[in-house]
C-alpha cells in the first residue's frame, strides 16, 4: 500500500511539471481539434506529432500522444451531435442518439452529458488500469515466448473477429498486415525479405509512412468532393440550458457505470478498439431498456452508455500497452511503435524499470482528462466554429503536413513515395470495404510474432506441441480458437450483429 | 453498391494473387527446419493463408450473403470511384517528392496544394493560393527554421 502511494506521488510528480502539464495540453487540446474535424482521426494526428516528438523526452512525448489519442474521443462527439456526422470512425454510435437530441433542441445538453459521461468512462478504466496493469505485468514475468506468441495470436484475431464488417477480411487484412511487417532484414540471419534491391527497405516499412498513407491519405481522398453539412447554429451558448435537471441525471448513472464497465473490460483485451465497445454498450442498453423504442429518437442513455464506453476503452487499451507490450488497439499500436522508436521496451520491466515513466504517464490521463472537461464544456462555441472551416482549405495542409512530416523523420524522399502508395492502397481498401486498423496491428505485432516463435522453437527443440503443453500459453490459444470459431457460427454473429443495428 | 457479378470478385483475386506471390517469394529465402526456422518460414506460412483467406472472401461473395459482404465496417465504402480526387492528390504528392530536395521547401508546397485543388470538381483560386502562401510560410518556420529539417526554403538542399 505504502509502495501504492508512493508510486503515486512519483508519478504525480512526473505529471504535475510544467513541462508534462503543457506538452499534456497541447496534446489533448490538438486531441479534440482532430476530433471534432471530421477527415482527421487520432491515428493520423498521432502519426504527424511523431516526428515532431524526436526532440523532446520520451515521457513527455508519451504524454502529448496519449493526450491526442483520448482527446480526440471528447473531440469526436461533437461532430456526431452537431453535424450527424462522426469526426472519428468510434463515435458513429454517439449520432444514432445524439443526433435526434440536437434536433430537439438539447444539443447543449447532449454536449454536456457527452463530456461528463467521457471523463467519468475515463475515470473508471484509470483506476482500473493503476489496478490492474502492475498485477498483469509482474505475471507477464513469468512468460516464455510460447505465451508471448498466443497472446500475441490472440490479439490479431480479436481484432480481426470483433469487427463491424466482414471477419473474413478482417482476418485478411491482419495477414496482410503481417506480410508488411516482414518487409527488411532477417535479424537472425540478415537475410533481405521483400526488399527488390530497394536499400530504402533493408530497415522495413516506417511505420509513420504507412499510418499516413493508409489513414490519412486515404481519408483525404475519400473525403474530397464530398458535399459539407451546414453546422447548426446552437445560438448563444447558456451554463443553465446545458445541465441535465435531476430526472435526467437518474437517467443516465446506471447506463455510464455500465458503459464505463463494458468499455473497460472490451478495451484491455488486446485488438479491439473503442468502436466495438461502444457499439457493445449501446446494444446492451437497448436491450436492457424497458423502452427500447426510444432508442434512436434522443434517448439519453444510448448518448452516455457508448460515450462513456468509447473513452473508457480507450483508457483501457493501455492495459496490455503497458504490461505485456502488446497493443489494444492501433492507435495504441502506433504509441507503441513511438515508444521503440524513443528506445523504450514497452512490456513487463517497464513498471519495474521506469516507474516514473509509467505512473507518469498514467497520473497525465487524470490531468489530461480533467483539462479535456473544462475544454470542452466552457468553449464549446469554440469548437463549433471550428467545424465550419470548409474541408478544401483544410485538407491542402493536412496533406503538406504529412509529406514534409514523414520526410522529417528519417529525411528521405523515399518515405514520401511509401506515403503515396499506401494512401492509394488505403483508398482501394475502403472503396471495397476492407478495414484498415488490422493491417497496421498486424504490422506492429508481426515482427514480434515471428521473433517469439522463432524463439519458442529453438527453446522447445522444434516441438510445436510446446505452445499446448504451457497452460498460460494454452488458454490464450483455447479463446483465440473460440473466436474463429465464433465467425464460422454465422447464426451467434448474425443475431449480435442484428440487436446492435437495428 | 450493385457490381457486375464477375468484378466482384476481383479484391479477393488480387488477396489471392498477392498471397500466392509472398509465399512465392518466401520459397526462394532459406525456410530452415522447425527446430530452426529460417528467413523463409514464418512468410510463406503468411503468404499461403493470405492466398487461403482470398479463397475464403471469393466464397463469401459468391454466396452473397448480404450481411457480409455489404460494406458495412467502420471505414465504410462509398458509391461511385473518387478517380480526380486520387489522380490529383497523389500528382501533388509525387510533385512535392520531387520538388522538396530539388526546389526547397515552398515551391513544393505550391506544387502540392496546386495539383490538389484540381481534384476538386470546382475551385476558386484566391482561397488556395492563400492557402499556399498561409502553409509556404507556417512549414518553413515550423519545420526548416524551428526543427531544422534538412531543406532549404527555396533552393536545392
Amino acid at each position: 500500500m505504502l509502495d501504492f502511494l508512493g508510486n503515486l506521488r512519483l508519478g504525480l510528480e512526473t505529471a504535475l511539471s510544467g513541462e508534462a502539464l503543457l506538452f499534456c495540453l497541447l496534446g489533448v487540446t490538438v486531441g479534440t481539434v482532430v476530433g471534432v474535424l471530421p477527415g482527421l482521426g487520432a491515428l493520423a494526428a498521432i502519426s504527424l506529432a511523431l516526428p515532431l516528438t524526436y526532440y523532446i523526452e520520451p515521457t513527455l512525448a508519451l504524454i502529448m500522444l496519449a493526450g491526442i489519442f483520448y482527446g480526440a474521443q471528447y473531440g469526436g462527439s461533437t461532430a456526431s451531435i452537431l453535424l450527424n456526422l462522426p469526426g472519428t470512425a468510434t463515435a458513429a454510435v454517439t449520432c444514432l442518439d445524439g443526433y435526434p437530441l440536437a434536433q430537439q433542441g438539447k444539443a447543449l445538453l447532449a454536449l454536456f452529458v457527452t463530456a461528463v459521461n467521457s471523463f467519468v468512462g475515463s475515470s473508471i478504466a484509470i483506476i482500473l488500469l493503476m489496478g490492474f496493469a502492475p498485477l498483469i505485468a509482474e505475471f507477464a514475468l513469468r512468460f516464455g515466448s510460447a505465451d508471448y506468441f498466443s497472446v500475441i495470436l490472440l490479439g490479431l484475431v480479436a481484432a480481426s473477429t470483433l469487427t463491424l464488417g466482414s471477419p473474413i477480411k478482417a482476418l485478411a487484412m491482419v495477414v496482410l498486415g503481417l506480410a508488411l511487417g516482414q518487409v527488411g532484414t532477417d535479424l537472425n540471419t540478415g537475410q533481405f525479405r521483400y526488399t527488390f534491391g530497394i536499400w530504402e527497405l533493408a530497415d522495413g516499412i516506417s511505420l509513420v509512412a504507412l499510418a499516413m498513407g493508409l489513414f490519412g491519405v486515404a481519408e483525404i481522398i475519400a473525403n474530397i468532393g464530398k458535399p459539407q453539412p451546414a453546422a447548426r447554429q446552437i445560438g448563444r451558448i447558456r451554463f443553465r440550458d446545458m445541465l441535465p435537471d435531476r430526472s435526467q441525471w437518474r437517467q443516465i448513472w446506471r447506463p455510464t457505470l455500465r458503459g464505463s464497465v463494458i468499455g473497460s473490460f472490451v478495451g484491455a483485451l488486446p485488438g479491439t478498439g473503442p468502436g466495438i465497445a461502444s457499439l457493445m454498450a449501446y446494444a446492451a442498453e437497448k436491450r436492457l431498456s424497458k423502452t427500447p423504442e426510444r432508442f434512436g429518437r434522443g434517448a439519453l442513455e444510448g448518448l452516455s452508455a457508448p460515450e462513456a464506453a468509447n473513452n473508457a476503452s480507450v483508457q483501457a487499451a493501455f492495459i496490455p500497452t503497458l504490461s505485456l507490450g502488446i497493443p489494444g488497439d492501433a492507435v495504441v499500436a502506433v504509441l507503441l511503435g513511438a515508444m521503440i522508436l524513443h528506445g523504450i521496451t514497452p512490456g513487463p520491466n517497464l513498471i519495474n524499470d521506469q516507474p516514473e515513466m509509467f505512473w507518469g504517464l498514467i497520473m497525465s490521463f487524470w490531468v489530461g482528462n480533467i483539462m479535456l472537461l473544462f475544454l470542452n464544456i466552457p468553449l464549446i462555441g469554440l469548437w463549433v466554429r471550428l467545424l465550419s472551416i470548409p474541408y478544401h482549405l483544410l485538407y491542402p495542409g493536412i496533406l503538406i503536413f504529412i509529406c514534409i512530416g514523414v520526410y522529417s523523420a528519417d529525411n528521405n524522399v523515399f518515405d514520401i513515395y511509401v506515403v503515396l502508395g499506401f494512401g492509394i492502397m488505403g483508398y482501394l481498401m475502403r472503396r471495397f470495404g476492407f478495414p484498415a486498423t488490422p493491417v497496421l496491428l498486424g504490422f506492429v505485432l508481426g515482427p514480434l510474432l515471428e521473433e517469439h516463435f522463432r524463439r519458442a522453437m529453438l527453446l522447445s527443440h522444434g516441438d510445436l506441441t510446446v505452445f499446448l503443453q504451457r497452460p498460460i500459453s494454452a488458454v490464450f490459444l483455447c479463446l483465440s480458437l473460440i473466436m474463429l470459431l465464433s465467425v464460422f457460427l454465422p447464426g451467434l454473429r448474425r443475431r449480435f450483429g442484428k440487436s446492435a443495428r437495428s | 453498391m450493385p457490381l457486375a457479378p464477375l468484378s466482384r470478385h476481383v479484391p479477393a483475386g488480387v488477396i489471392v494473387l498477392l498471397g500466392g506471390a509472398i509465399a512465392a517469394i518466401a520459397a526462394t529465402y532459406p525456410l530452415g527446419s522447425l527446430l530452426r526456422p529460417g528467413p523463409g518460414f514464418f512468410p510463406l506460412v503468411i503468404g499461403l493463408l493470405l492466398a487461403a483467406l482470398g479463397l475464403a472472401l471469393m466464397i463469401e461473395t459468391w454466396r452473397g450473403d448480404p450481411d457480409m459482404t455489404e460494406a458495412d465496417d467502420d471505414s465504410g465504402a462509398e458509391a461511385g470511384f473518387a478517380w480526380r480526387p486520387l489522380i490529383w492528390t497523389c500528382a501533388g504528392i509525387l510533385a512535392f517528392s520531387q520538388l522538396l530536395e530539388r526546389a526547397g521547401l515552398i515551391p513544393a508546397t505550391f506544387a502540392l496544394i496546386l495539383l490538389a485543388a484540381l481534384g476538386e470538381a470546382q475551385r476558386r483560386w484566391g482561397p488556395v493560393l492563400a492557402v499556399c502562401m498561409f502553409m509556404a510560410g507556417f512549414g518553413t518556420a515550423l519545420f526548416v527554421w524551428g526543427l531544422g529539417v534538412p531543406v532549404e526554403a527555396i533552393g536545392p538542399s
